[in-house]
């Protein structure tokens, strides 16, 4: 990253925090996290439109909270057009906060609009980009362990950028014991489910085809009602796994004797994904495979022939956008 | 005058504290990851400030608890200040900030231990598979090698200046090195010489990148065949690649050598003197309290 623009060297740093708030002005909040609170505003000397995300204090006894300190240390290793841009980073005198591009919408929103319709095509540009966003992270070893379509931000031209590192981690010392109680519920991958301590990017690849199944559905595909229901729902919609199509998956922590649901045949899931073609059902399958070692990587997805048979993915500046009518409420708001 | 403190005790004093930062982390029996983090943190925070400015007692405290965060191993500031002395959770939380900016928010360090680890796998792929090379060595000598070795990158790596001056894969190869030539340099030779004439192959076309610690060993099969088929033509390239890679390794085995003497120049700084420069150092650091002593000085000598 660039160093902060009113970085002087020779100005010793405690009294370098203080006029770095004065290059970007704080205009309205457009939005609230769990640990932030993200306002729209400028950087002033560029007039460039930014977002700012303050960080909650008081919160945290503990000084710099830790869902800031990861989103900060992996954002500044990644630079990709699907991955948010972390502009900058300065402190006011309780709250430390990001300068991170603006991006007006997300995915999650455009699913919630009845109003817009998708094709194939805007499917599949989305795909693309969240795919070649997540590649560009597990090469650099780093694991996001959130993606849903509420972290999936778009740009004003289309562009589709993986957002909110609060969760991320790095992969990869050997012998190191991972969390699982990582990712929001219905994005969960099975493995996590079970309280397995080693884990891969797999468990991304597992969100990225249950996303893929909520864009051609419209609803969400997999919408458990607590950690136990989420067992069910999954399995129920994808089959129980035994020790045959999931090796060694009776020794992981929290593997029960569960209810016995066969795996949905062919005709199922054409059934259930009605606008799928035989390719998209075929990513679709090997996104969603229980055993993390058979599902597909990053790699082996962006290659698969989904991307190249037609429609051809939407160019992103066509992409469809929030209805109007959705704009209504806010322009209210903002008149208050 | 308040005397300043030259380059040379400046790194003189803060080699003394990078210790303690090893002996801090041993005390929350934390991961080497974060020990390494930590004396990363450190290290960079002095290439941009001094400690004329900044003490170097509650800096280290505050990397090593912003490392210990930043490396997914939280201690709590209250747990953290009860086990130290003369510090504060106020002293660490605000100082917490500074550090980070300081680093210009990169949290993220490369240390040498995970290409360590490769290396280990690796040797063993290159010197045990798939028949021994060395009739002395087995999965156990390796093992030893790899524990050697990290015994070595604990106690050269973390304090001296090798991590600003060779990548990580750099210095556990010089870990290795230095732990066990014989073998390291076998592996290497076999890895980027392709000792043996028999595997020696034909250049592929765009195949002419670097030999670095990251390729993969090549498909011996498929590269046999291509030497019968193509050998006559080839044979003129074959020594232009015989020549690059012997240069490649030449270079390689310099760079570790220069790694390890680097290392090992460190020589460790004493309690007493750094004692003598913390006394320098006070004065830098509270120039008043120097005024008042001449003040008190003076009005003493008028009377
Ligand atoms: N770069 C941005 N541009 C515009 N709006 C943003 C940006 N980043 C975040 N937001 C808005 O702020 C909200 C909260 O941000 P974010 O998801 O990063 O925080 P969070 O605390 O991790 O939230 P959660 O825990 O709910 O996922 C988002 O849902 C989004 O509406
Ligand atoms: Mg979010």
């Amino acid at each position: 990253m660039s160093t902060p623009v009113v970085a002087s060297p020779p100005v010793p740093l405690k009294k370098r925090s203080g006029p770095a708030t004065h290059n970007y002005s704080k205009e309205r909040k457009v939005g609230e996290g769990t640990y932030a609170v993200v306002y729209l505003g400028h950087q002033v000397t560029t007039g460039r439109e930014i977002a700012i995300k303050e960080i909650k204090t008081g919160i945290f006894k503990d000084g710099l909270d830790m869902s800031a300190l990861r989103e900060v240390k992996y954002l500044q290793e990644l630079r990709h057009p699907n991955v948010i841009e972390l502009v900058d980073v300065f402190s006011t005198p309780h709250n430390l906060n990001l300068v991170l591009e603006l991006l007006p919408c997300d995915l999650e929103v455009l699913i919630k609009d009845k109003e817009v319709v998708f094709t194939m095509g805007d499917i599949k540009s989305w795909m693309l980009m969240t795919l070649r966003g997540i590649h560009h992270c597990h090469r650099n070893f780093i694991l996001h362990r959130d993606l849903k379509p509420n972290n999936l931000l778009i740009a004003p031209d289309g562009q589709l950028k993986i957002a909110d590192f609060g969760l991320a981690r790095a992969l990869g010392n050997p012998n190191e014991d991972l969390s699982s109680n990582v990712v929001t519920r219905w994005y969960r991958a099975p493995e996590l489910l079970f309280g397995a301590k080693h884990y891969t990017g797999a468990i991304d690849m597992w969100s990225i085809g249950i996303i893929f199944a909520e864009l051609m559905l419209r609803v969400p595909y997999l919408p458990g009602k607590d950690d136990v229901d989420q067992l069910d729902v999954t399995f129920k919609a994808l089959g129980t796994p035994t020790e045959q199509i999931w090796p060694n998956v009776s020794s992981l922590p929290m593997y029960n004797a569960l209810t016995v649901y066969a795996q949905p045949s062919r005709q199922e899931l054409r059934n259930r994904f009605s606008a799928a073609t035989e390719k998209a059902l075929d990513l679709m399958i090997m996104l969603t495979q229980l055993d993390p070692s058979r599902r597909c990587d990053s790699t082996r997805a962006l290659l698969h022939d989904f991307f190249t048979e037609l429609p051809r993915p939407t160019e992103p500046r066509d992409l469809p956008k929030k209805s109007i009518k959705k704009e209504e409420p806010d322009a209210k708001r903002r008149k208050i | 005058m308040i005397s300043l403190l030259t380059p040379e005790e400046e790194a003189t004093y803060l080699d003394f504290y990078s210790n303690n930062i090893i002996k801090t982390c041993n005390f929350f029996k934390m991961p080497t990851q974060v020990k390494l983090t930590a004396a990363s943190f450190f290290k960079k925070f002095y290439l941009v400030n001094s400690v004329m400015e900044y003490h170097p007692k509650n800096i280290l405290y505050t990397c090593v608890f912003l490392a210990a965060k930043s490396e997914n191993y939280f201690i709590s500031i209250d747990s953290f200040v009860r086990a130290l002395q003369g510090t504060e959770a106020a002293h660490i939380l605000d100082l917490e900030f500074i550090v980070l900016q300081s680093l210009k928010f990169t949290l993220l360090v490369h240390h040498p231990v995970r290409p360590l680890y490769g290396f280990f796998l690796d040797f063993q792929a290159v010197l045990l598979h798939p028949e021994p090379v060395m009739y002395d060595v087995s999965v156990d000598t390796l093992g030893n090698l790899y524990n050697r070795a990290k015994d070595w990158l604990n106690e050269h790596a973390v304090t001296s200046d090798v991590t600003f001056l060779f990548t990580p894969p750099q210095i556990a190869l010089a870990a290795m090195y230095d732990t066990d030539k014989r073998i390291t340099d076998r592996y290497l030779k076999r890895k980027f010489l392709k000792e043996d004439k028999e595997k020696l192959n034909v250049i592929k076309e765009g195949d002419e990148e670097q030999p670095d610690q990251n390729t993969e060993p090549q498909n011996e099969e498929s590269e046999k065949q291509g030497v019968v088929k193509e050998e006559s033509e080839t044979n003129s390239h074959h020594n232009i690649k015989l020549h690059t890679q012997r240069e490649h390794y030449e270079t390689l085995v310099r760079t570790i050598r220069k790694c390890i003497k680097i290392a090992k120049e460190v020589k460790p700084t004493t309690r007493e003197e750094s004692k003598e420069i913390d006394k320098k150092c006070f004065f830098a650091l509270n120039p008043k309290k120097l005024i008042d002593k001449r003040i008190k000085r003076l009005a003493l000598e008028e009377k």
